[in-house]
């Protein structure tokens, strides 16, 4: 149902719309003059509004009342064919269309199906609003958006296999929803996207508030992990370098996620490559891979190739000559990296302990905390 | 039968005890060096027990923490005192306990910088902040009221 706002000087338009159009499912409501009408549209929110006036240049002192009160709904012009030569200025005040009367009435049924019903299907809450590019607007740009327009709906976001949804009401981040990660850490991660697409759709958000931040500090947050990152990048090697985890590193000693991560170089892997397909916090992984780069743990073809070729000669080697090289360490350098002396970083190890030592809550018994709840009440 | 519900509080410096906690009488020594508790009767059968714990260099107690703890609804930790320790205190609390955690901050103190607590404790849902007011005499009643409907909702 549409609601349709006429303002008419004669009662009589009114009932011209309403006995009728009764059958189609546009609800209308009139004023007599262009005055009263603005205070209805605050609280009456019609969707379409219909200035009919014989006289143009009453109907063009009203265009211009509208306009200055900045109200947005889209109006149409209702007015006699004797003015038609000055409909232009109707045109250049924003009017959708200009309806010159007397009309067939089956004529501007028509009129009405098309121009007031079939816009109805487009602005029914819950449908899309926006979608375009994250190339052309970043999830910076659509909070700003959401913001300034107190808009509530859901934010749909896609980067190749990456997706997250943001709930926004009424213009504010509420919740955000990306790989397991943390309401506001899902942010920050998609305020990173550079490519992909986006979808914002209308209507109330359907998970509970679970960002505490306004906007501007979300944003703050966002500015933050995205400045962090570029900086990772530019001390990384390029994105199109192949890299290559050690042959030396013993992966049975590694915790299962640095194994995860470092195998997924197994074959050859470049920094764009891996920046693709990971989902998680994409600037803990860059700062591990800063981490292996500095130890050589993660090195370029021609290193990966050296290590590989002095492996071989080693396996050549005669046993005795083993022997002796063993027993004089000629093979070790001091500087050469000691891959099994530094197994784990302090945060690998505390990946570690976590998953030993972390002690659930064990408490269940929520009927107790409701009934200590009532006490405590009674007792304040 | 006596329900108690048992509620650690973690609590920088034991000079905190006595300056916010001073005023009930209940208020009693313990066996343990770390840990003071209060007791605060709700009716015959109903006791909440505040464990004040000790958290001064960032260092817990897990014997006993961990016994407490995780059987707990939830923990209260007192913002106040060196902000460093108490975030820190914090970082070691969330890698071993996933207890919800409610942060007590006196409404007319101090110069507790609240900015990691805001952005990061509180980010996780099951984290709650209440200020309350330290001149209150009955201070734990509305502080407790707030927490327990925080668990409830939860």
């Amino acid at each position: 149902m549409q609601d349709v706002f006429i303002v008419s000087t004669e009662e009589e338009q009114f009932n011209l719309f309403y006995g009728n159009f009764r059958h189609l499912p546009i609800h209308f409501s009139w004023a007599k003059d262009i005055d009263s009408a603005l205070k209805y549209f605050e609280l009456e929110h019609p969707a379409f509004v219909f200035l009919i006036c014989d006289d143009i240049d009453m109907l063009l002192n009203w265009v211009e009342k509208y306009n200055n009160n900045k109200i947005k709904i889209p109006f149409l012009c209702f007015t006699g064919y004797t003015h038609k030569e000055k409909s232009k200025d109707l045109w250049a005040a924003g009017a959708i269309d200009i309806i010159f009367l007397p009309m067939n009435i089956k004529e501007l049924e028509y009129t009405l199906k098309t121009l007031v019903i079939s816009i109805e299907v487009d602005k029914s809450p819950g449908l899309d609003i926006a979608e375009g590019r994250l190339e052309d607007f970043n999830l910076i740009h659509l909070i700003q958006t959401f913001d300034e327009g107190k808009k509530s709906g859901i934010l749909l976001m896609e980067d190749g296999i990456k997706k997250g949804e943001v709930e926004f009401l009424d213009g504010q981040v509420v919740n955000a929803v990306y790989s397991n990660r943390d309401p506001l850490e899902a942010v920050t991660i998609m305020s990173a996207w550079k490519k992909g697409q986006f979808k914002a759709k209308q209507g109330k958000p359907t998970r509970r508030k679970r960002i505490a931040l306004v906007n501007q500090q979300i944003i703050m947050e966002c500015l933050n992990y995205i400045s962090i990152q570029e900086k990772l990048i530019k001390s990384l090697p390029t994105k199109n370098e192949m890299l290559f985890p050690s042959p030396l590193i013993n992966f049975e000693e590694l915790s299962p996620r640095d194994r995860n991560q470092l195998l997924s170089f197994k074959d050859g892997n470049t920094l764009e490559g891996v920046m693709e397909m990971f989902t998680g916090n994409l600037n803990q992984l860059l700062r591990k891979m800063d981490k292996w780069i500095e130890k050589k743990w993660l090195v370029r073809k021609n290193e990966y190739d050296a290590i590989l070729k002095k492996m071989k000669d080693e396996e050549n080697k005669s046993s005795f000559k083993k022997m002796i090289e063993k027993m004089f360490e000629i093979t070790k350098s001091s500087d050469e990296p000691k891959f099994f002396e530094a197994k784990y970083s302090y945060l690998e190890r505390t990946d570690i302990v976590q998953t030993v030592t972390k002690k659930n809550n064990q408490f269940k018994n929520f009927e107790r905390v409701g009934e200590f709840l009532k006490l405590v009440e009674e007792s304040e | 039968m006596i329900e108690v519900l048992e509620i650690p509080v973690f609590i920088v410096d034991p000079v905190y005890n006595e300056k916010y906690f001073g005023a009930y009488p209940q208020l009693s020594l313990t066996g343990y060096s770390n840990c003071q508790y209060i007791t605060l009767e709700l009716n015959k059968n109903s006791m909440v027990i505040i464990y004040l714990m000790d958290i001064k260099d960032s260092k817990l107690n897990t014997a006993l923490s961990d016994r407490i703890i995780p059987l707990a609804p939830f923990c209260m930790m007192l913002l106040d005192g060196d902000t460093f320790v108490v975030n820190n205190f914090h970082e070691i609390y969330k890698e071993r306990y996933n207890t919800p955690l409610v942060c007590i901050h006196p409404n007319q103190s101090t110069d507790f910088d609240l900015t990691y607590i805001k952005n990061v404790v509180i980010h996780n849902n099951k984290n709650m902040l209440i200020d309350f007011d330290p001149n209150n005499a009955q201070l734990l009643q509305p502080i407790l009221a707030k927490s327990l409907k925080h668990i409830f909702e939860l």
